[in-house]
């Protein structure tokens, strides 16, 4: 899987808008925009399985989590 | 060489092309948007409007009392939408102009800071329908811009039910909006806030990814609201200058 963000498009900004699930938020925070691959996406969608709490796996979380962590990281660090 | 012609093309007058004419400058290119020239017609589902007065481009807004909702926040996917909205048909030039078209558009706004009675929400740009409470039926995209009884103002970008506005932890000023509606789409914008001496602070973007019905007339709105579920109570102001261009993009 190659996710990556797009460091340079990182912005501060407060979003009011429906999330994920349909909820809505207003929140200030980072918007890091993430790039997935359309090559990984069958791959990550058909190992995906929203019912169950443990899902996706261990390795696939720990990737996705580490570019989200690293953007962050880079991003609030940043002079 | 060169030909130079020694005719205006158009009067036929001696002495080459006129210049362009006052209004087309691109060096100045906004109008401001006076609410009572006559040019806007006011949407009130609530009678939230007192009066408007416009003075020195500024337009004064004296509003009745309103109970606290989100339905009167512009920015949100509440399904009702009723807080109050100017508009009018977009024209270019003497152009009727239809959801087709695609248009380049640019807001720029600010707020009257010495009057802060209440949380005023503003969203100035283009819309298909300016006259439902049905929010999803507005499909309306532009300038966004929130105001609280102290502390920053914010400025950004609004998506008929979504809004993305800077940092309040920023000394924001005014804000500018650019943005593309139409060819049958919601479009993309936008927004930088400047600071007192118009210096860059901050920028926000957002999308509007909703299809646009064929051949619908567009319509400019500013529409007034709060940006919390709080109420604004009798005589409460609020008061703001805004310029707009709207340019047929394609």
């Amino acid at each position: 899987m190659a996710l990556h963000a797009d460091q340079t498009a990182i912005v501060q900004c407060s979003i009011s808008a429906p999330d994920q699930q349909g909820a809505e938020f207003t929140t200030e925070g980072f918007v890091i925009p993430l790039m997935v691959p359309l090559a990984d996406i069958g791959s990550l969608l058909a190992a995906y399985d929203a019912a169950n709490q443990y899902s996706p796996n261990a390795e696939d979380s720990r990737k996705i989590a580490r570019v989200v962590m690293d953007a962050l990281k880079a991003a609030v660090e940043a002079p | 060489m060169g030909i130079v012609p020694v005719f205006d093309p158009t009067t036929g007058a001696s002495g080459g092309p006129a210049p362009v004419a006052g209004g087309a400058s691109l060096f100045n290119l906004g109008t401001v948007v006076d609410l009572t020239d006559g040019s806007w017609t006011l949407y009130d589902p609530l009678s939230a409007i007192q009066s408007v007065s416009f003075s020195g481009s500024k337009n004064t807004v004296t509003f009745n009392a309103v109970s606290g909702s989100n339905n009167r926040v512009w920015a949100t996917n509440v399904a009702t939408a009723d807080a109050p909205r100017w508009y009018r048909a977009l024209s270019i030039d003497g152009n009727a102009i239809d959801s087709d078209t695609l248009i380049s558009m640019q807001v720029s706004g600010t707020w009257d800071y010495a009057v802060r009675d209440f949380r005023p929400q503003l969203v100035v740009g283009l819309c298909l329908d300016p006259t439902t409470t049905t929010r999803a039926n507005i499909l309306g995209q532009g300038f966004l811009a929130n105001l609280n009884e102290t502390g920053n103002p914010a400025f950004g970008s609004w998506a008929n039910t979504a809004g993305t506005v800077t940092s309040t932890g920023l000394a924001s000023i005014s804000g500018q909006y650019l943005g593309q509606y139409g060819a049958r789409r919601g479009g993309y914008g936008i927004a930088t806030a400047l600071d007192a001496s118009d210096l860059w602070l901050n920028y926000i973007q957002r999308v509007f990814a909703s299809t646009l019905t064929s051949t619908a007339t567009v319509y400019e709105i500013v529409g007034l609201g709060t940006n919390s579920s709080s109420a604004i109570l009798l005589n409460d102001q609020t008061a703001f200058i805004l310029t707009t261009s709207m340019i047929k993009a394609k």
